[in-house]
């Protein structure tokens, strides 16, 4: 009744708040062009190529930069709403673009995930329970290394050793799966771990420590006195006061993680949207650049939604605001 | 009443480790609870006396050892016991309450689910039946709704609930041995009067014997049997708890009951308690320089402050939903005080004396009313007027950990209040001479707040309270953060300083029997309002109001150190 | 008094080496490299280490060496530029968002929520894809968008500096604004930012080399180590230390600077320091 209201508020509000989101990230993309310095046109062109007044005024066009800004900025929102997100400059429709390679790359950081949080919550846990031991220092020393080591490099060490070295995974690439289920994991695996071990080792450190924070709040120390085994107070009070945390601290990482698909997509040849974006970015195809970071913005923050979501869900306490 | 040995602290040394070494907590206390009574232990901070209470335990944290001693209950040594064996006793034979009641309950699972997950670990019943014997237990602990709390979140209630939650919890195996930390220091002079009477209560009705751990006498007089005395970590003295107010055999103990504001009459000199160079303790109770006469109360003069119609509405809503309602903190209050006289201002927690307090200085603004400060009201002052007004009052803080700035010196400290107004002109002698008057030697002045104790950091801060010399000093709950003897003496001082500059106070408080230690007026303010004011003295002896009346018969007393009854000699 | 931070640790020990050994070879770094690292050599293509190249040689006979040597000053320099921005835009920022009128606070604080929860390396491309590359263009991009994170540690800092009495004291005492921004506050939350300032170095070094790997960064022939990775996942092959040599650089000096963050946010949390 007024908790199911609560928190039907509380969806609403946060609803809202995606919503805002999504606009300013639409705004920013399209507002981008005229912010940068530098005609854009020419910048397409090649600023060393003295094009003719005749190709640059047709590149407007194409673009539709001839028209007042303010019409070309609500055109942009109202066509991206109905999900038309322009044409690329080979005048094929961005959204085909993105649509092909959107599955991809959400397959490729769901595995990451599975990886990150099978690895890391259980890591962090023990790490907490045997404080200050050996068990504790090796698996915090790790996690340092994990977060220190920017994924492509994890990548490429990874490569040499398991594919080249070892022969055991495929290097490189991607197969359908429908043309051969076995070699489409098997391509996936690499990136997949690659990816979730560097996110694993920031969620062992933060689990670990919010489980510490836990294991020293007062009532840990009043259910002990009331006799309660130390493996129900773990198991069912501490890991369910921590598990809040845990879900934040994993949802947080979804920046870490989408910020690892660009990079982990560009170092194994997975055709997902990041690879789609660098190769935009490259060949200067802004529209192609737009049209995939919005996507790649609508899809973060639709996850975020999600995660926020099973926050309130978690916490009986959702009327308070979020740390 | 004589019964059985039930709960034996023999001997028992606890210390920490530190990076220095092992530092003694509790050194050698032998104690021993006997069935069905109420053993209260009391001891000021860092005494020693919540560790002595894990220890009875077995919860003692990682770094505390046991250096010597046994706890014997039930025949093992509860310090050495298996844990199994330990789980067993716990919460079934002896259970504890602990000092923050909303912070020992789980704020992840419903109160009622709490309750029958503590039933179920020690007794053989279905889920069903454990849920009548938690609506049972709540009933009988005073929760008016049992049905509604069994299906709270702790969040949703009150601190007073929650402790009678704990309470609810720690009676439901029927212990032998119940052992309250501070139960009652978190909640209003109202709730624990009634939750000592649960106890009390309940110790009657269950025969628990229960081990009342506290730094307040009051609630010792009010409801133990026996009294022991730790200071330091040293056992002072074990006596019955008559015996003990009527007359204290150690030296400590005497000197803790005679700081008690309520054991001097009212505006005497208080006595301190003193420790020479060999450790000897005792109370001492200098006489105070003459005072200067004061002026009469009853409107011969004109007041320095003068509070009209002060209202202070925040917008509030019960839940996410719920359409913001206006919360009136602050309910048509007018005040006046005289020059040179105190006006004391008691209420419990959310009763609004802290915003009136924030209201007077104009840190929060008023929705209406006027405060003339000295003939003019500073309402309608402008920004740069109020600035340069707020030279002439100024504020005490409760906090003395919290009002100083950790990073600055004390000659910065101290100085803040010249450097704003004067450009800093002369601060070091300045500084110098106020350090003289506030007690504090003139070396402070390099070294930094968390170099000095509770009492002296609020020395600090009453030194920049008088730094540009003001005449009206609002005195925030400026002594219930310290422990008696300290309370004891900064109450001395305030009351020096008063007549050598001149002051004006405010004096607000929860704590009635400081109050009427210190006031010549005393206003009593509940939900907002002033429900009853006038002269100290008649206010305590012929309370008008029910609410004053109420708030009185809660105030632990101690029987002959009653100050009304002193105050007729 | 405390021993000082370093000595208590040989692991911090050893990190504070490598910075100071990488900030080193970021001043002097092209004075010492044995050859010239923009120096083609076409009979020396993808060697393996020898006497002549210590390192080897990449994929136009130029000295890895050489290149690694040179390569760190423009990540540095990224690096040190971005950080300021971020450090001195973002605790404006941060109090602004803690303490000021609740609708400036309101608005700044949404703009920094909004920021925050877009990946960093998005905005980065986003930006790079619009602009050219350089170490001015980088570092402020850069800048830029560590700010929100900045800002996010100060507000919180400076939020709970104000809450504490203290602060109400000053306002108690007449002071004004800036009285209470520098005296207050400021001296009260600089322990959290210089952590955040360590902990954005580092990232700020992997967001660059990030950015160089997937060519959108540092513009070649000028080396830098994160497009040197990213030139040698091509000869994996042919050349395996290629890739070993400047991911092993990159890796413990991120790895160094995150040790030196983590054991001054120890030394410098006092809920840490008082156990």
């Amino acid at each position: 009744m007024q908790t199911l209201s609560t928190f039907v508020i509380v969806v609403g509000a946060r609803l809202a708040t995606a919503l805002v989101q999504l606009w300013v990230i639409a705004t920013l993309v399209f507002s981008i062009m005229y912010i940068m310095p530098g005609d854009p046109v020419l910048l397409l062109l090649g600023p060393e190529s003295h094009p003719s007044p005749e190709a640059v005024a047709a590149m407007r066009q194409q673009l539709g930069l001839d028209q007042p800004v303010l019409s070309q900025y609500l055109k942009w929102l109202g066509n991206a709403a109905v999900g038309d997100l322009g044409k690329s400059l080979d005048g094929y429709p961005v959204i085909e673009y993105v649509t092909a390679s959107l599955p991809k790359t959400m397959e490729l950081a769901s595995a990451a995930i599975l990886v990150a949080a099978i690895m890391g919550v259980p890591v962090g846990i023990a790490a907490a329970l045997w404080r200050g031991r050996f068990l504790d220092g090796l698996l915090t020393s790790l996690s340092t290394l994990g977060i220190s080591v920017p994924v492509y490099i994890l990548g490429s060490l990874l490569i040499l050793l398991v594919s080249l070295k070892l022969g055991w995974l495929p290097s490189s690439g991607y197969t359908d799966i429908s043309r051969n289920a076995f070699l489409h994991f098997q391509k996936l695996t690499l990136p997949a771990v690659t990816l979730g071990l560097g996110l694993a080792a920031s969620i062992a450190r933060m689990t670990r420590s919010s489980m510490l924070e836990i294991l020293s709040r007062d009532f840990v120390r009043s259910l002990r006195a009331r006799g309660m085994r130390e493996r129900r107070v773990i198991w069912l009070h501490v890991l369910r006061n921590a598990a809040i945390p845990i879900v934040t601290i994993v949802g947080l990482q979804l920046g870490n993680l989408m910020g690892g698909t660009v990079l982990v997509e560009a170092l194994f040849n997975w055709p997902g949207l990041s690879t789609l974006l660098v190769t935009a970015v490259s060949n200067r195809n802004y529209p192609l650049v737009q049209g995939s970071i919005v996507t790649i913005a609508a899809l973060f923050i639709l996850i975020n939604l999600c995660v926020d979501i099973l926050y309130s869900l978690l916490d009986p306490r959702i009327r308070r605001k979020r740390a | 009443m004589p019964g059985r040995e039930i709960l034996k602290i023999d001997n028992l040394s606890v210390a920490f480790r530190t990076e220095a070494g092992l530092r003694p907590a509790v050194n050698g206390v032998s104690l021993s609870l006997v069935s069905g009574e109420i053993l209260g232990l009391v001891g000021e901070s860092g005494s020693g006396k919540t560790i002595l209470s894990l220890a009875a335990m077995g919860l003692l944290p990682q770094n505390a050892v046991v250096t010597s001693g046994r706890v014997e209950f039930a025949g093992a040594d509860l310090l050495t016991a298996r844990p199994d064996v330990l789980r067993k006793l716990r919460g079934k034979r002896i259970s504890m309450i602990f000092q923050d009641p909303m912070a020992s309950l789980d704020p992840v699972f419903r109160c009622g689910d709490q309750i029958v997950e503590a039933i179920l670990l020690h007794e053989r019943m279905t889920r069903r039946q454990a849920r009548e014997r938690a609506l049972e237990l709540l009933q009988k602990v005073g929760i008016a709704d049992p049905a509604r709390c069994l299906r709270s979140y702790p969040h949703e209630l009150s601190g007073g609930q929650c402790q009678r939650v704990m309470i609810a919890m720690a009676v439901a195996c029927k212990p032998d041995v119940i052992i309250a930390d501070e139960p009652t220091t978190a909640l209003d002079v109202t709730v624990q009067k009634q939750v000592l009477n649960l106890l009390r209560g309940l110790n009657r009705e269950i025969g628990a014997a229960i081990l009342l751990i506290t730094h307040d006498l009051g609630v010792i007089y009010e409801v133990a049997d026996r009294v022991a005395v730790i200071y330091h970590g040293d056992l002072m003295e074990e006596a019955a708890t008559a015996d003990l107010f009527a007359a204290p055999c150690s030296d400590y103990t005497k000197a803790l009951i005679a700081s008690m504001p309520s054991a001097s009459a009212p505006q005497s000199r208080l006595p301190v308690i003193t420790r020479d160079g060999s450790g000897m303790i005792s109370s001492a109770a200098e006489d105070r320089p003459a005072a200067k006469p004061k002026p009469a109360i009853n409107g011969a003069s004109e007041p320095l402050l003068h509070i009209r119609d002060l209202t202070k509405s925040y917008w509030v809503r019960e839940n996410a939903l719920a359409t913001p309602r206006a919360f009136r903190a602050v309910d048509n209050v007018s005040l006046a005080i005289p020059p040179r006289s105190t006006l004391g201002l008691v209420g419990e927690s959310g009763c609004g004396k802290s915003t009136l307090s924030r209201l007077v200085m104009r840190l929060i603004e008023p929705d209406d009313g006027a405060i003339e400060f000295d003939g003019r009201n500073l309402i309608s002052l402008g920004r740069e007027e109020m600035r340069a007004a707020r030279r002439d009052m100024a504020l005490v803080f409760q906090n003395p950990y919290g009002s100083l700035n950790p990073r600055q010196t004390v000659t910065d400290l101290v100085a803040a209040p010249i450097d704003i107004h004067q450009g800093g002109r002369d601060r070091e002698a300045a500084v110098a001479k106020l350090m003289d008057a506030v007690g504090l030697p003139r070396n402070a002045m390099k070294r930094y707040p968390h170099e000095f104790s509770g009492g002296q950091r609020q020395r600090i801060v009453i030194a920049r309270a008088l730094a540009l010399k003001p005449r009206l000093l609002i005195c925030d709950e400026a002594v219930s953060a310290l422990d008696v003897s300290v309370q004891a003496q900064v109450l001395n001082l305030l009351q020096d300083l008063q007549d050598e500059f001149d002051l004006t106070y405010l004096f607000i408080s929860h704590d009635m029997s400081v109050v009427r230690h210190v006031s010549d007026m005393i206003a009593v303010m509940q939900k907002g309002r002033i429900v009853e004011a006038g002269p100290a003295g008649e206010v305590f002896d012929n309370p008008k109001a029910e609410y004053t009346r109420t708030l009185l018969s809660a105030v632990p007393k101690i029987g002959n150190a009653d100050p009304i009854a002193l105050e007729a000699h | 008094m405390k021993t000082f931070l370093p000595f208590r640790h040989p692991l911090v020990l050893v990190s504070l080496l490598v910075v100071t050994t990488v900030l080193g070879i970021a001043l002097v770094g092209p004075v010492i490299a044995p050859h010239d690292p923009l120096a083609i050599n076409q009979n020396a293509v993808n060697q393996a280490s020898s006497t002549q190249y210590l390192l080897g040689t990449d994929e136009f006979g130029r000295d890895i060496l050489s290149r690694l040597l040179v390569g760190i000053r423009p990540t540095i320099m990224v690096a040190v530029i971005s950080t300021l921005i971020a450090a001195v835009g973002g605790t404006a920022f941060g109090i602004i968002g803690a303490y000021s009128r609740p609708v400036m606070a309101f608005f700044v604080m949404r703009a920094v929520d909004i920021m925050l929860s877009f990946p960093a390396i998005l905005l980065a491309l986003l930006a790079v894809g619009f602009w050219r590359s350089g170490i001015a263009s980088l570092s402020v991009v850069i800048g830029i968008i560590f700010i929100p994170q900045f800002a996010r540690v100060a507000q919180s800092a400076t939020l709970q500096v104000i809450r504490q009495e203290f602060v109400e004291a000053e306002h108690a005492m007449g002071a004004r604004y800036l009285r209470v921004v520098f005296k207050a506050i400021l001296p009260n939350i600089l322990s959290p930012l210089v952590v955040q300032g360590t902990l954005t170095i580092a990232a700020a070094i992997l967001l660059e080399s990030g950015l160089s790997f997937l060519g959108l960064g540092i513009v070649p022939p000028e080396p830098s180590w994160g497009q040197m990775i990213g030139t040698a996942r091509g000869y994996l092959n042919q050349n395996p230390m290629y890739v070993v040599w400047p991911s092993v650089c990159l890796a413990f000096t991120v790895l160094a600077i995150n040790i030196l963050g983590d054991a001054l946010r120890d030394h410098l949390d006092p809920r840490l320091r008082e156990n």
